[in-house]
């Protein structure tokens, strides 16, 4: 299962593509408000925004 | 002539107004004065042919949701770009990682990159920032000089409140020109990133809490979560992540 996260996320931060996580980031924020109205989207908007950040500096770190 | 209408052009064009100062002093600081006046001038002429062209039509015309969500992901793309540049190299995971020739290297490319680059990502993003508050802007004076029947008199709040916030820029320059670089890189990454996710996400249908005030929200929680990110880049703190 780490295996498999650790791929997508390879994908997703590849050289080149590191600034997919937030487009991914709004693509689901978007989904979820056709679906239903809650005032918690912003927040998961800046969650999701933040975890594609932390994402791509960790994978800076590990090189 | 009608005060309420005045009063309320007023404060509702001027928080767009500041929020169009803020990009621009962003993009003045990472390109200087000439490419975020100039980004300025063409997203200003651009607003006043599309109003001269449309007039009241704008209103049913402009897709002002779309046109938000983009603006609002290329300022979000840029923002974090800076954020995460600006978290790398305060932690010294940067230079920690390149030898001192390599980091010099990388430095002079840096200042090669930056002299080609960014006088077109501050011609962007003060272009981007003006033509989306401009639009916003013109939507209030329309929409309540309209309903109120005193186009008048919302020009002249409108026009008050971009006095005003002109000046407080003017005041502004000076005190931000004593920050340093690196400090203010960061800075940019965090304004950016935080109006960049608010326009974005209003454009997506995010409706946010108490609307312009999530701004400063979004603001605080940027600066908390790259300050947050650099501990935990800070050799020592890391080692078990790197």
């Amino acid at each position: 299962m780490r295996k498999l996260w650790d791929v997508i996320v390879d994908l997703v931060y590849e050289d080149g593509f590191q600034f997919l996580g937030p487009i991914v980031a709004l693509a689901i924020v978007w989904l979820v408000a056709r679906v239903t109205q809650t005032s918690w989207l912003g927040v998961l908007l800046f969650a999701l925004i933040a975890l594609s950040l932390y994402l791509s500096l960790r994978r800076e770190l590990r090189g | 002539m009608n005060v309420v209408v005045v009063l309320a052009v007023f404060a509702a064009s001027g928080v767009e107004f500041v929020e169009a100062l803020t990009i621009f002093l962003a993009a003045r600081s990472v390109g200087g004065w000439r490419p975020a006046i100039w980004g300025t001038m063409v997203a200003l002429v651009a607003l006043v042919a599309l109003v001269a062209a449309l007039g009241y039509a704008i209103l049913a015309l402009f897709p002002i949701g779309i046109f938000r969500a983009l603006v609002g992901l290329i300022l979000l793309l840029f923002g974090l770009k800076w954020l995460r540049k600006a978290v790398l190299r305060s932690s010294g995971r940067k230079a920690l990682h390149d030898e001192a020739l390599i980091y010099e290297r990388e430095v002079q490319q840096l200042r090669q990159a930056s002299s080609q680059n960014t006088d077109s990502l501050a011609f962007a993003t003060a272009f981007n920032g003006v033509l989306l508050e401009g639009s916003e802007v013109i939507f209030i004076v329309l929409t309540l000089g309209a309903n109120a029947g005193m186009l008048q008199s919302a020009i002249l709040g409108a026009a008050i409140a971009f006095v005003v916030v002109a000046l407080a820029g003017v005041l502004l320059r000076t005190p931000l020109s004593r920050v340093p670089e690196n400090t203010l890189k960061w800075i940019v990454g965090i304004m950016l990133s935080a109006f960049g996710t608010f326009w974005a996400g209003e454009g997506i249908g995010v409706h946010w809490w108490r609307q312009d005030v999530s701004i400063v929200v979004l603001i605080v929680l940027f600066a908390l979560m790259s300050l947050g990110l650099r501990r935990w880049l800070e050799p020592g703190t890391s080692e078990k992540a790197a």
